[in-house]
């Protein structure tokens, strides 16, 4: 039994080419047939959302996420196709909708609560809980502008959550609050894998997405590249991003940009990631042995040259060091010496696609000479999922302990 | 469904009510001061200086600019509704006939705390409420329909062209003067007087100053077609709105 079923749906939107600034070229636009952009939104997309399952939506932006959302929502009619929604739905696009600051937080819970479906008869009760999930009975009768945007996003989370329909359409809206209110979050989400919701995620986190989906469903450009279980499919997504963002390397362009910058009188000029036997790689399993080569070129005489690594996730630092953290001697060069660096370094890293940054400086009044964003980019899939950004190669021995017994004789922290 | 809607309907309104007046010192005090402060101004002129010879000038000037104020009101903020809650009506979908209603019955409170008002005045003016006032309520129920019928053919419109709500504001400014609000029917030209048996607002407060004010038994026969001419305002409002409904969201 399926919660929503999306048939060949399309979907075109027309967007005019608003250039009629004047009354004259308004008036004369009357004339002419209107230009329009046509952009195809969505292309023949078939999406089977079973009841009780978490399912996810990943791609791009530009993908069609959203649009596709919405058409499930009922806010979008589509050009052809068709969708059917058996069971109350309620979308959730953005969190807060209709929150007024003049009013009281108990008023903005039963004001959003309306918009999403509580019923009349449950809207006291549900009222107090929701202000209890978001730990603000002491404020529930102060005007929402007095507090926090930190309580408003909970607040509008808490509200959302508790929202009575079969099924939920969530869009990126997971990674609100601090540590604590998401764990709370994620109960609530087991809580409602339990009660047999069924919930569709739509993300480009990656990261959310493969935590809670048991299928997923992979968009690009309006149309469905990929369907099946969660892990593969994610996968095969991250190898196409991989493979994309090899195709354009910094390196092969001298112009100043932003993702590479500095006075050149330093200059990484190639660089190559391959495993310890020398093989060329994009894609390693956690815990491989990489070798990442760089040749680097003086233009004009370079002193206190320090030279350095940076592995992102995403925007997130992963790793940084450099030769002088490190206490590797590189000096100073002269203008036309060239130096062969080789930085060897284990993958001991999460699933993921990771960049690589490279930048060479001057020390000693830290002037940058070469400064390389996306040097180079690899893969990490392993064969077991890991939660995080690091794979620290966890063990788990778990065996049967007599009553009283201590694990180490001393030293072994209470907890 | 059913129950959700009114749910909505009402926490709209009353939320919208609430948040009107905050900021202010005399609050609820403002939507009564309004029509109150017209009717003065034009009690003055129209019995000081323009001398109309008009039975319970005040009773006759206050009702028919309160039935007005809310035709008024209501219809400009309903015209102007689905503009100025697009933010929850593109993410979150539920009937959209919903926001027309609930500024209507925005309107409608106001309209209420008016009639308290309108009671008072009446008592202390000495005038003779008799059981012909029954009839009122009808005519309450017709100007609703009307007000409604007119906000759900407009709001639609006003999303795609926003000069409906500039019109209709002007179209209402001139309503008021040709419509027998501070003059009497019985003054226009005869010539000119099969105007006013096509304008239901007309009607409605020609009726109402009978059963409220002169104790009059109203024609009956005229309040029924009032009441279809309303009815029928509705449906073609309605058969519009549902016309326009399903593909709202692309135009906002």
């Amino acid at each position: 039994m399926n919660a929503i079923e999306v048939r060949n749906v399309s979907k075109q939107f027309r967007i005019p080419h608003e250039r009629h600034t004047t009354l004259a070229e308004r008036l004369l636009a009357l004339f002419r047939p209107n230009e329009v952009e046509v952009l195809d939104a969505l292309s023949d997309v078939s999406v089977d959302v079973p009841r009780g399952s978490f399912v996810g939506v990943i791609g791009p932006n530009g993908s069609g996420k959203s649009t596709l959302l919405k058409i499930m929502a009922g806010l979008l009619v589509p050009d052809e196709g068709q969708v059917r929604v058996h069971g109350t739905l309620v979308p959730l696009l953005e969190l807060g909708l209709g929150f007024q600051q003049e009013l009281s937080v108990r008023e903005n819970v039963e004001l959003y609560g309306a918009v999403l479906g509580y019923s009349r008869a449950t809207m006291a009760r549900r009222t107090d809980e929701v202000v209890a999930f978001a730990g603000l009975e002491r404020f529930q009768d102060a005007k929402l502008k007095s507090l926090s945007s930190g309580m408003v996003v909970r607040l509008a989370f808490s509200t959302a959550l508790r929202a009575d329909a079969d099924t939920l359409l969530l869009d990126e809206v997971l990674a609100v609050g601090d540590a604590q209110f998401q764990r709370k979050c994620f109960e609530v989400f087991a809580g409602l894998k339990r009660q047999r919701k069924t919930i569709l995620l739509v993300s480009h986190d990656v990261g959310s997405v493969q935590r809670f989906c048991e299928h997923v469903y992979w968009l690009d450009k309006g149309r469905l590249v990929m369907a099946g279980e969660a892990s593969e499919v994610i996968q095969t997504y991250l190898a196409a991003a991989q493979a994309a963002g090899l195709t354009t390397s910094p390196l092969e362009s001298d112009a100043e940009t932003e993702h590479r910058w500095g006075d050149g009188k330093v200059r990484f000029t190639e660089v190559t990631l391959t495993d310890d036997e020398g093989r060329a790689v994009t894609q390693v399993t956690p815990w491989t042995r990489l070798v990442l080569r760089a040749a680097v070129v003086a233009n004009a005489p370079a002193e206190n040259l320090v030279l350095g690594l940076i592995v992102w996730l995403g925007s997130q630092l992963v790793y940084a060091t450099n030769t002088r953290l490190l206490g590797v001697e590189t000096g100073h060069l002269a203008p036309g010496e060239r130096r062969r660096l080789d930085i060897r370094f284990t993958a001991a890293l999460g699933n993921g696609r990771y960049t690589v940054t490279l930048a060479a400086g001057n020390g000693m009044d830290d002037t940058v000479y070469d400064w390389v964003n996306h040097a180079t980019a690899f893969l990490v899939v392993g064969p077991r999922y890991v939660d995080g950004v690091s794979d620290l190669g966890a063990d788990f021995d778990y065996a049967a302990a007599p009553h009283g017994m201590r694990v180490a004789p001393s030293g072994a922290k209470r907890l | 469904m059913r129950a959700r809607s009114w749910q909505l309907i009402l926490q709209f309104a009353l939320k919208d009510f609430k948040i009107r007046y905050t900021h202010s010192i005399l609050g609820y005090t403002w939507s009564v001061l309004n029509p109150l402060v017209f009717a003065l101004i034009y009690y003055f002129v129209f019995s000081v200086f323009v001398r109309f010879d008009v039975p319970n000038y005040p009773g006759f000037l206050l009702i028919g600019i309160m039935l007005w104020s809310f035709f008024s009101e209501g219809s400009s903020n309903g015209v102007t509704s689905l503009l100025a809650r697009s933010a929850i009506l593109t993410k979150v979908s539920m009937p959209r006939h919903v926001v027309v209603c609930a500024a209507i019955l925005n309107a409608l409170l106001t309209f209420a705390i008016s009639l308290v008002v309108l009671c008072a005045i009446l008592w202390w003016s000495g005038t003779h409420v008799t059981t012909a006032a029954v009839a009122f309520p009808v005519l309450l129920v017709d100007l609703v329909l009307i007000t409604l019928g007119v906000a759900l053919f407009l709001a639609p419109l006003h999303v795609r062209y926003h000069d409906v709500g500039y019109l209709w504001g002007l179209a209402v400014q001139i309503g008021f003067w040709l419509t027998p609000i501070i003059y009497q029917e019985v003054m226009i030209p005869r010539r000119w007087q099969w105007l006013m048996t096509y304008n239901p607002m007309a009607r409605i407060i020609l009726y109402s100053r009978q059963a409220v004010i002169y104790g009059v038994w109203p024609d009956w026969g005229g309040i029924l077609k009032t009441t279809l001419v309303a009815l029928l305002i509705l449906a073609v409002g309605w058969a519009m709105f549902q016309r326009q409904q399903a593909r709202l969201v692309e135009h906002f």
